[in-house]
């Protein structure tokens, strides 16, 4: 023997790498955005291209001016800009695109504290900022957005019918039109152990619930699955960081998520934006859930009600 | 809803060391017997330099009620009595004892009448070690009344990756195991004795009712399985799974009448009660992907790495690699292979230096990956910050003492952070505060 490596104990770790697990989604990611190239053309191609460069050149500005060397750490400016330009609507203008690719990665991400320490998804972060305040310097994107040629409101029916969920002629974003696309993602993702099946799985279950209990059991289907609400299912809510740790925590934010989308789809004037929201809305609740939600430790020999004293 | 069956992860690597018998280790020339064990206090040698002794006879004697008696591996002379590192790294006397190769055994006394009395004794007087809860044996039932224990639960089998002592004890030297168990059945309280096993082994368990049903004194006895996950066997969470009673500070083992022995102390009990041998040899496990013959092997107390090693044979000697005294979920890294096993040592593996174990820290993303598999359902990346912050207050909020030291959490965390070195870190730098207080 030469001479022997010391370490800490374990000295054996799983697989999973958070590296692979960006890599993952990214690959998750791909297929939608091909899907969407081939469906909607050179529109799709833009916002995707535009996105994803903005995305990449707001990190390396960001690692300049903090640590003085342009450069990229790892593949999450790829995921963030595809998931922001997937749930735009393919009328989007390349200049809205920019600001709120910008908004996301420099600001939400990266000035909020960078990887694992920001509070707020930067990819749904900036689809809300798109399509809130700057959805008023187009006029088209408003259209398309709030009122809706193409994108009919799902809660009055009309154009979503079960032909057109799965041959991708639904209404939604550039990514979310196409349901058998989403569920391969969202099985691929489970398999490879990215996310955790439970936070989906509560969010479609409450979500179909308060949909039966508003308009009845034919459309909570069809509503169930269209749209954006699937997308945010697989790709926003699931990201480990803005989303509670332990299960009750878990079970809470996801049924939450699922019931008051449905609840504001139904009541509110929001169309096409209520998701992206209301996923807003559930992620500021995250620190909260964290520190209430929790299961309460087992007490092996430990200082029984150490705090109180 | 609160579901522990969930928790822990599945055993990384397969064991491969059972199926075999275990192998006593070839003779050599000196053996450097250590007198303080990890938890134990150290013993008092009660032999001069220049005696000579023979297997099994009496060299260190406790000094206090709280110690074990140790005895010669092999018959020699002593040779040296010196202060020296052991396995847990701190230095002890030792006493290097010379073979002689004359093969003389000294035995105990024969045990005049099988009583709770006689037999507690025995426990003392073989020097036979819980590895359970890491302590002499006689301790758990000497002082504080055999009598209410109402559980004895065997463990017959473990959970740990790399151990497979208990799996062939049970297997090979069933009868020996079983008389062991029958012998802690008559110094407690227990109506019958709980054997336990991991899910995998249903064939062993067979066996094991088998044997019972076809030996002459018949008594009660259970079966149980618990799943195999790796810190089920832990004692705390085998009084939860087996018992449903979760043992706290206010509520002991003692307090719940439960008592936890593994086959090892069984055989050891039934050799010291049956055939008057006291403790001279350890079962240890030798595995790891740079040893050539794996398997359990019969250790002399006081043999070195070394020894072993030149036993198994290393196939690569040349390439940086690893010595783990204990399994590979949570043992100790030795850097030096001149170092005696003692009692406590159940595994040693080789490992071959693997660049993925020491990468690169990343921040954590918070995925609750760790949170989910913790079988405390503690909240490790929690408790991290906290003890990254020095915040001792939020550090016993969260309950970090309450730790089992399992090390699932860095396991499973995707971004490699060293989660459960931290907090066995902040359980002894913030336990120490707290008494400056």
């Amino acid at each position: 023997m030469e001479k022997f490596v010391v370490s800490s104990a374990p000295f054996v770790h799983s697989k999973n790498d958070l590296n692979k697990m960006f890599l993952f989604t990214a690959i998750a990611l791909v297929l939608p955005a091909i899907f969407s190239v081939l469906y909607f053309g050179l529109n799709a191609f833009i916002i995707i291209a535009v996105s994803l460069v903005t995305c990449l050149l707001s990190e390396c500005l960001f690692n300049l001016i903090k640590l003085k060397k342009f450069k990229v750490d790892n593949f999450s400016f790829f995921v963030t800009g595809l998931i922001l330009a997937l749930s735009m609507p393919y009328k989007a203008p390349f200049y809205i695109v920019i600001a709120c690719g910008f908004f996301s990665v420099f600001i939400v991400k990266f000035a909020l504290g960078g990887l694992g320490i920001n509070k707020f998804n930067p990819a749904n972060t900036g689809r809300c900022f798109a399509g809130i305040i700057l959805a008023g310097f187009s006029g088209e994107f408003y259209k398309t957005i709030i009122n809706g040629e193409e994108l009919t409101s799902l809660a009055t029916g009309g154009t979503n019918t079960l032909t057109n969920l799965f041959s991708g002629q639904a209404v939604g974003g550039i990514g979310t039109t196409c349901i058998i696309v989403l569920l391969i993602c969202l099985v691929f993702l489970i398999y490879t152990r990215v996310i955790d099946y439970k936070l989906p799985l509560f969010a479609i279950l409450s979500y179909f619930v308060v949909q039966v209990v508003l308009v009845g059991l034919e459309p909570a289907m069809m509503n169930m699955l269209s749209g954006s609400f699937l997308f945010a299912c697989i790709f926003i809510i699931t990201d480990p960081n803005t989303s509670p740790n332990t299960l009750p925590g878990k079970f809470v934010y996801a049924v939450l998520f699922g019931g008051l989308s449905a609840l504001l789809w139904k009541i509110g004037s929001l169309g096409e934006n209520t998701i992206f929201v209301v996923a807003l809305f559930v992620n500021m609740l995250v620190p909260f859930m964290d520190k209430y939600f929790v299961w309460k430790p087992l007490n092996f020999g430990g200082y029984r009600n150490a705090h109180k004293k | 809803m609160r579901l522990i069956n969930l928790r822990g992860i599945k055993a990384p690597k397969i064991k491969a060391t059972t199926g075999t018998d275990i192998t006593p280790l070839r003779p050599v020339e000196f053996y450097n017997v250590p007198l303080k064990l990890k938890n134990v206090s150290e013993s008092e040698p009660v032999v001069r330099v220049g005696d000579s002794v023979k297997q099994g006879t009496l060299i260190a004697k406790p000094v206090g009620n709280f110690g074990l008696n140790i005895y010669s591996p092999v018959s020699g002379k002593i040779l040296n009595i010196f202060s020296k590192m052991n396995a847990g790294g701190e230095y002890c006397k030792h006493i290097l004892v010379m073979n002689d190769n004359k093969d003389e055994v000294e035995d105990l006394p024969q045990i005049d009448s099988i009583s709770d009395v006689t037999l507690i004794s025995r426990l003392r007087d073989a020097g036979i070690i819980d590895t359970v809860s890491q302590m002499p044996s006689y301790l758990k039932y000497a002082y504080v009344g055999a009598r209410s224990y109402k559980t004895l639960i065997v463990l017959m089998d473990s959970t740990d990756p790399n151990n497979s002592i208990n799996q062939t004890l049970a297997e090979y030297k069933m009868e020996e195991v079983v008389n062991g168990a029958k012998y802690f059945m008559n110094i407690t309280n227990a109506q019958f004795i709980t054997f336990v096993f991991t899910e995998n082994n249903y064939k062993l368990a067979a066996k094991l009712k088998k044997h019972i049903a076809e030996s002459k004194k018949r008594y009660d006895f259970k079966i149980k399985f618990i799943p195999n996950k790796y810190p089920f066997d832990n004692p705390y969470i085998l009084a939860s799974l087996v018992c449903k009673k979760k043992i706290n500070k206010n509520l002991s083992f003692l307090d719940a009448g439960i008592t936890i022995e593994n086959a090892e102390t069984c055989y050891n009990f039934c050799r010291a009660v049956e055939f008057n041998k006291p403790v001279t040899n350890k079962v240890v496990t030798v595995d790891g992907d740079n040893v050539t013959r794996k398997g359990n092997y019969f250790v002399p107390n006081g043999a070195s790495y070394q020894n072993i090693l030149e036993f198994v044979g290393v196939e690569d000697i040349k390439a940086p690699s690893r010595l783990i005294d204990g399994s590979i979920m949570s043992g100790n890294a030795q850097f030096n292979e001149d170092i005696s096993i003692s009692f406590m040592t159940n595994t040693i593996l080789v490992l071959k230096f693997d660049e993925l174990t020491d990468s690169k820290e990343y921040p954590c993303i918070s995925c609750g990956k760790c949170s989910s598999v913790c079988p405390v359902f503690l909240n490790p990346q929690a408790i991290e910050r906290t003890y990254l912050s020095e915040e001792i207050e939020d550090f016993n909020r969260l309950r970090g003492h309450s730790c089992i030291d399992c090390g699932c959490c860095s396991y499973v965390c995707p971004a490699r952070r060293h989660l459960s070195q931290r907090i066995s870190a902040g359980k002894f730098y913030f336990k120490k505060d707290k008494g400056e207080k």
